[in-house]
């Protein structure tokens, strides 16, 4: 319970990743880059105007407002020009730096923004918040000096326990180490909940959450997703908190763009069309419950498939192409990104073990592997044009791709299994 | 089998040689026999394959044969082989040692078939079968090597490891849209060199952006120097412009200071001296040309009053009419002499032998009148003969002579032909009529009778009342039919009738009848035709006479009485009468037209004596004459002109002389004027002149440029009017110096202000851009797409080759623990001797031959090729004793020829140490020739036992 004499209303976002390079597999569609090209800044955009259309008093972003060190000019310019829109509103916004804009690294351009922009610096620092000449709160918050940033920056806010004000705090930081997110100003709860804010807004972590409810300590998601991973998908959007004599909140879904995974079973599926009809019912779900202006779906299919579905989904970007083909006839705002299998078919080596004396080997072989990831750390790809492309492949950010894993081993047993049941069927 | 004895009776060049010697055996191991070149080594080995298992060429003595015997043990029992000669063939038979006779094939019933093939490949050998491998074709071997199963049951694993090798392929080939990973690498680095250029770029247009405000403060400040230096620039070129005006300032103000009297010259004063000075010029110009016209004008007239002729135009033209006259008279005389002239002489031309010709004519006329009377009688004749001929026809009937002689000929004969036809036709007709007729009448005098005697027996008595009847119808028939025939009412058949032409030829001659009366009526007509044709013909003949006749006599009149001659010799003769009739009236006609001549050249004559004063000789011809007249026409003519000329010339005189007396006033009054005004700046009019009318007004332009100039700069300059007249005074070279100097600094700083300018505009258009487009995110998301692309194609790529991977692993694991039995010992056998360097020997398919393969220490396999000469050896010499210590193997002796001298001494020992452990169960023959090999077993340390060969003789 907060008892404050000043109501007021803010707006907690982060991860804006402004110049963001999407995810996707543009070359299978064309339009999904399209649709990509602007999400990231029309999604800030659509925030300042609901900002405006909600009078709120301030805005407070949580590190990596840019998605890279060089901070897209661009991005620059668009966000001087929604802050300058915000200063004609009288809104203030409050910004913190993370990990992928760090402020020593930074390409900003000093460029005069307006005076309602207040910037946190390497150290922790505190602006008043006051409405109407009254200070009704406080805001503390630091940004990251350099990207990798392993100090436990929570314990470097000051404690404001016993504060009459409203006590806010802004980081961007791993809080509970997500395994999914690069451990950078790893911190607890605990460290937090010691500190006495009323309110952590937080940032770093994509996927929102809501890590205490008293205080509140909320990740809010990044505002646009980027990719199809799974802590991208869904709704994205910012925190609408508003602060009386209580202190509500709730998630505003602003995301142009939402990516989401259809996962379609295919066990008991008898022929391509009912696999692809069962896709199209999917996504057009999906399109009534997202709200947003596009959506971008990845197919997975998983699932065991009768013999005739998993030759039929072998060539699975043929089948990928008619989905895409048809969900664009049925809602333009619907975007096959792409789709993915882990179909099994309907019978295991082990049940085609008659057809040869080799496949107990090879099951055996198989069992071998999947024990050891050592034998898999020793495969290497032959390099097949003889040119070292593999070892280059290696150097432009595709080293750990070139890496043998488990799921490498799982599609290699069904790439076995299929070949001896199409030998069979031969 | 052990080989306990060998004598050899008679082998190549071996003869009587018993082995070992009596009394000895040959151990049950390892035996050696050691002997030097040329001992016969190899004809005791291949005297034992040829004992055992005769070649079919040797049965038949076509070669060498193996005559002796062999000892030998097997299964404890004793048996003796012999091979003898019986005749000229070889026989051999095996004995018990109790006397029994078997055979060999009783004894080892698996070499029964191809027996000798399987001893010489598998059991007896040297180095050169050593290496007859199975990839040479060795069956026997090869049998034995491969002939267990492989492989287990079911699908072909090579078929799934070609499916793999295929999406492998598929997988580095590219995606399905042909991308390959190298294309997608190339796209990744041109992709980042993009973005490193974009990022460049940016960081540029960063420092450009964070420069935007100083550039626009530059871009107005400059912009404000440059609008005061161009202001100032401005006024030092106006000054510039005005220098020329101040120099020409100065100068008049000089001038006027110099002329005191001219100022306040009054301008139109100026222009009225200058009028009135023009205008006095212009009359005194124009009386003096008056003047000089007025002379000119008398001295034309007295010219013309001292060429004038004064002759009497009437009488001129009176004397040209006359001439006239008799030159048109003269020209009809002169024609008509021509045409008298001409006439004359074709009259005598052909007068004279026209009249000679007709009077030739006529006399031949005379002459040949009897032969006319002649001709003429025979025509009349002739036209007679025509009339009679044409009674002729008509009588016939025939109009003309329509038809020709040949066609009429040509009808006779073809009418003869018909007659001659139809006239056979009727006498047949008549004959056949005859006898038809006569056979007729005879039968029905028959049947008439029988009819009669019929009846009349029919009358008698028991005979039916029809018969009476009966024969007296039938004596009545024929008594009827021979009355018929009788009186002709019975027909006849007529042959003619079955002709086809026969109803055409009828019908043309109009005949009505038919049968024999119709025929006879048919060669009447045709008779008749006949005769007519005859007749005609006679008359062609005529006719063509006649026209002979005509066309004769016709020739000979004309030819001979010359008729056509006479009538156009009597036609030229009337020609020349009547033209000679004509010129004797052209010859009257000339005589009149030379009168006529005289007397009108008289009457000439006589004129122009009068006209010209007998001045003129007149005794020339009228050409001449005529053309005095001409000429005297002429003159008539100029003195008309003359006149004329004369009298406008009075009166251009009379005008000119008015105009003179105007011009001189004029002048006068202009002088007056002039001399009122120069006097005032006390000049004389006789002195005034242009140069001191352009004194005048170069006064009163001085007068009005000092003002202009004066105004202009207090207009232009207003409040800085002092200073630009202190400019003015300073110099015109300092100014430009000032220009200069002010242009460079404009100049510079219109650089700085284009270059701010395009610095700022280049922003603005970077940022206009950077709203709409962004070729970073575009850069990334293109990167990232790649990279997916690159991963998908990656993933790919590992899954096929992690299953290739583990397929192979499962075959190789399959293969070796299912090799054959063979090969697992070869393996014992090959590690044992290779001291573990090779670990496996594999049957593996190579293309699709079964082949052999070696697994090498790294766990390579090699195919045995690949091998060294001496290791391959080594690998074959395994497989053949993993063949014979098999446990189903027939314990045949084995014969080693030399077959260790190309491996080293550690294989050599190896390979001694275990053949001595193969012979425990199998007896082995090693021959040797080398004392190395020799001592290799000694120092392999194996036991054996040796037998030495002395050289043969």
């Amino acid at each position: 319970m907060i008892s404050k004499s000043v109501d007021f209303k803010f707006i907690h976002c982060s991860d804006l990743h402004l110049d963001s390079p999407f995810r996707v597999h543009s070359s299978f569609n064309s339009d999904v880059a399209l649709i990509l090209h602007d999400a990231a800044v029309d999604s800030f955009s659509a925030l300042c105007e609901f900002a405006i259309d909600e009078y709120v008093d301030f805005i407070v972003i949580s590190g990596d407002v840019y998605d890279g060190i060089e901070r897209g000019l661009r991005a620059q310019l668009r966000l001087l020009r929604e802050i300058s829109k915000l200063s004609v509103s009288g809104i203030d916004v409050y910004m913190a730096f993370g990990n992928h804009d760090p402020l020593s690294q930074g390409g900003e351009i000093a460029m005069n923004w307006p005076s309602n922009l207040h910037i946190f610096p390497v150290e922790p620092c505190t602006f008043p918040l006051e409405k109407d000449g009254e200070l009704y709160g406080n805001i503390t918050g630091i940004s990251y000096r350099t990207k990798h940033e392993q100090r436990n920056l929570a314990q470097l806010f000051p404690d404001v326990s016993g504060s009459a004000l409203f006590e806010m705090a802004a980081l961007h930081a791993n809080v509970g180490g997500n395994i999914e997110h690069d451990n950078y100003s790893p911190a607890t709860l605990e460290d937090l909940v010691s500190k006495g804010y009323d309110y952590w807004a937080l940032g770093h972590i994509h996927k929102r959450a809501v890590l205490s409810e008293s205080p509140l300590i909320i990740y809010p998601g990044n505002l646009q997703g980027l990719h199809m991973k799974p802590s991208e998908r869904g709704p994205k959007g910012a925190e609408l908190v508003a602060v009386g004599s209580e202190v509500s909140h709730r998630f505003i879904p602003l995301a142009r763009v939402v990516f989401e995974q259809i996962e379609v079973d295919l066990t008991g599926v008898e022929s391509v069309d009912l696999l692809l009809a069962e896709c199209g019912e999917k996504a057009s779900a999906l399109v009534a419950n997202s709200g947003a202006a596009s959506l971008v779906v990845r197919v997975h299919l998983v699932g065991v498939a009768n013999e005739d579905i998993y030759r039929a989904i072998d060539d699975l970007d043929s089948v990928a192409q008619t989905l895409a083909e048809e969900l664009q006839l049925n809602d333009s705002n619907v975007l096959l990104e792409g789709m993915s299998s882990s179909v099994m078919p309907s019978r295991t080596l082990d049940d085609l073990a008659g057809l040869s004396d080799v496949i107990g080997e090879l099951v055996a072989e198989i069992e071998k592997w999947s024990q050891s990831d050592s034998m898999l750390d020793r495969m290497m790809i032959d390099d097949p044009s003889k040119k070292g492309i593999i070892s280059k492949l290696g150097r432009v950010g595709l080293a750990e791709s070139l890496k043998f894993d488990q799921a490498d081993l799982e599609a290699a047993r069904r790439v076995l299994t299929t070949l001896f049941a199409k030998e069979e069927l031969s | 089998m052990k080989i306990t004895s060998l004598f050899i009776q008679e082998y190549g060049s071996i003869q009587n040689r018993r082995m070992p010697d009596s009394g000895y055996e040959f151990g049950h191991h390892l035996n050696l026999i050691f002997g030097p070149n040329e001992a016969g080594k190899s004809q005791i080995k291949g005297f034992v394959e040829d004992i055992l298992f005769p070649k079919p060429s040797s049965r038949s003595g076509s070669t060498s044969k193996a005559i002796g015997e062999i000892a030998f043990e097997e299964g404890g029992a004793n048996f003796l082989l012999e091979s003898r000669m019986k005749g000229k063939s070889v026989s051999s038979r095996l004995v018990t040692s109790s006397g029994d006779q078997t055979t060999l094939d009783e004894l080892f019933p698996a070499l029964k078939k191809e027996g000798r093939e399987i001893f010489a490949n598998l059991y007896s050998f040297g180095l050169d079968q050593l290496l007859y491998s199975t990839t040479v074709g060795n069956r026997a071997l090869s049998e034995h090597l491969f002939g267990a199963v492989v492989g287990g049951k079911g699908i072909s694993i090579s078929s799934i490891q070609n499916h793999l090798d295929d999406r492998i392929r598929k997988a580095v080939g590219g995606t399905a849209r042909g991308r390959t990973l190298e294309v997608i690498y190339n796209d990744l680095v041109q992709c980042k060199k993009e973005i490193d250029r974009q990022i460049q770029l940016e960081l540029s247009l960063a420092d450009k952006l964070r420069s935007k405000k100083v550039t626009s403060e530059l871009i107005d400040r400059l912009e404000q120097q440059l609008r005061s230096r161009k202001e100032q620039f401005h006024f030092l070129e106006m000054i510039q412009s005005r220098f020329d005006h101040y120099h020409r300032y100065v100068e008049y103000r000089e001038f006027l200071n110099d002329h005191p009297k001219l100022v306040g010259l009054n301008p139109d004063i100026i222009n009225e001296l200058e009028t009135d000075l023009i205008q006095l010029k212009t009359t005194r110009s124009n009386a003096a040309s008056i003047e000089r016209e007025m002379r000119e004008s008398e001295a034309t007239k007295s010219k013309l009053a001292g060429e004038m002729s004064g002759l009497d135009p009437i009488k001129v033209e009176a004397a040209r009419a006359e001439v006239d006259d008799l030159q048109g008279v003269s020209e009809k005389i002169s024609k008509l002499s021509q045409d008298i002239e001409s006439a004359s002489e074709t009259i005598g031309n052909v007068l004279d032998p026209s009249r000679g010709r007709v009077f030739e004519l006529v006399s031949g006329i005379d002459q040949d009148s009897f032969i006319l009377d002649n001709e003429l009688a025979r025509l009349s004749d002739v036209r007679s003969d025509i009339r009679s001929l044409e009674q002729k026809l008509s009588s016939l009937g025939v109009e003309a002579l329509d038809l020709r002689k040949d066609q009429l000929e040509a009808r006779a004969v073809e009418v003869g032909k018909s007659l001659e036809l139809y006239k056979t036709y009727l006498s047949t007709a008549a004959q056949s009529s005859k006898q038809e007729s006569r056979l007729l009448v005879a039968l029905a005098l028959v049947v008439c009778f029988l009819g009669a005697v019929g009846f009349i027996l029919s009358l008698g008595r028991g005979q039916p009342v029809e018969y009476k009847y009966i024969s007296l119808s039938v004596a009545i028939l024929a008594a009827g039919l021979l009355v018929g025939r009788l009186s002709k009412r019975v027909p006849l058949r007529d042959e003619s009738q079955d002709r086809p032409d026969f109803k055409e030829e009828s019908n043309r001659l109009g005949v009505q009848a038919s049968g024999s009366a119709g025929l006879a009526e048919m060669v009447t007509k045709l008779d008749r035709e006949q005769s007519r044709i005859s007749q005609l013909i006679g008359l062609s003949n005529e006719w063509e006479q006649l026209k002979s006749k005509l066309k004769s006599l016709d020739s000979n009149l004309d030819t001979e009485c010359g008729f056509s001659a006479i009538k156009d010799a009597v036609s030229n003769l009337a020609g020349v009468l009547r033209l000679a009739k004509d010129r004797d009236q052209q010859i009257a006609q000339l005589g009149q037209l030379q009168n006529r001549f005289n007397s009108g050249f008289e009457e000439l004559c006589t004129l122009l004596s009068d006209i010209s004063g007998g001045q003129l000789d007149l005794t020339c011809s009228l050409a001449i004459i005529s053309a005095s007249v001409s000429e005297l026409v002429n003159k008539v003519e100029s003195d008309k002109v003359y006149q004329n000329q004369l009298a406008s010339l009075d009166g251009d005189l009379s005008r000119l002389n008015t105009k003179l007396g105007l011009a001189r006033q004029d002048v006068d009054d202009l002088r007056v004027r002039i001399s009122k005004i120069v006097h005032k700046f006390d000049w004389s009019i006789d002195d005034f002149d242009t140069g001191h009318l352009k004194l005048l007004r170069e006064c009163f332009e001085a007068h009005r440029q000092k003002e202009t100039f004066e105004n202009d700069i207090e207009e232009l300059f207003r409040a800085r009017a002092d200073t630009a007249m202190s400019l003015f005074s300073r110099g015109e070279l300092e100014l430009d110096n000032s220009l200069k100097e002010l242009d460079e600094i404009i100049s510079a700083t219109e650089n700085q202000l284009s270059d701010a300018r395009k610095s700022l505009l280049e922003v603005e258009y970077h940022e206009k851009r950077l709203q709409n487009e962004n070729p970073m995110i575009d850069l990334q998301a293109r990167k990232e797409s790649l990279l997916l692309e690159a991963e998908g194609l990656l993933a790919t790529l590992k899954s096929d080759l992690l299953a290739k991977e583990l397929l192979n692993a499962a075959n190789r694991r399959f293969e070796e623990v299912h090799q054959p039995e063979l090969m697992q010992l070869t393996s014992l056998i090959f590690s044992r001797i290779t001291n573990g360097r090779y670990q496996l020997v594999l049957k593996k398919k190579f293309g699709d031959k079964d082949s052999i393969y070696v697994r090498n220490q790294r766990g390579e396999d090699l195919l045995d090729l690949q091998l060294s000469r001496g290791t391959r050896e080594q690998l074959y010499l395994s497989i053949r004793l993993a063949l014979i210590t098999r446990p189903d193997s027939i314990h045949l002796p084995f014969f080693l020829d030399d077959v260790m001298v190309n491996a080293d001494p550690e294989r050599s020992y190896g390979l001694a140490r275990e053949l001595e452990y193969i012979s425990r169960d199998n007896q082995i023959f090693y021959f040797c020739a080398r004392p190395d090999s020799l001592k290799m077993f000694e120092e392999a340390g194996v036991v054996f036992q040796l037998y030495q060969l002395e050289r043969l003789p």
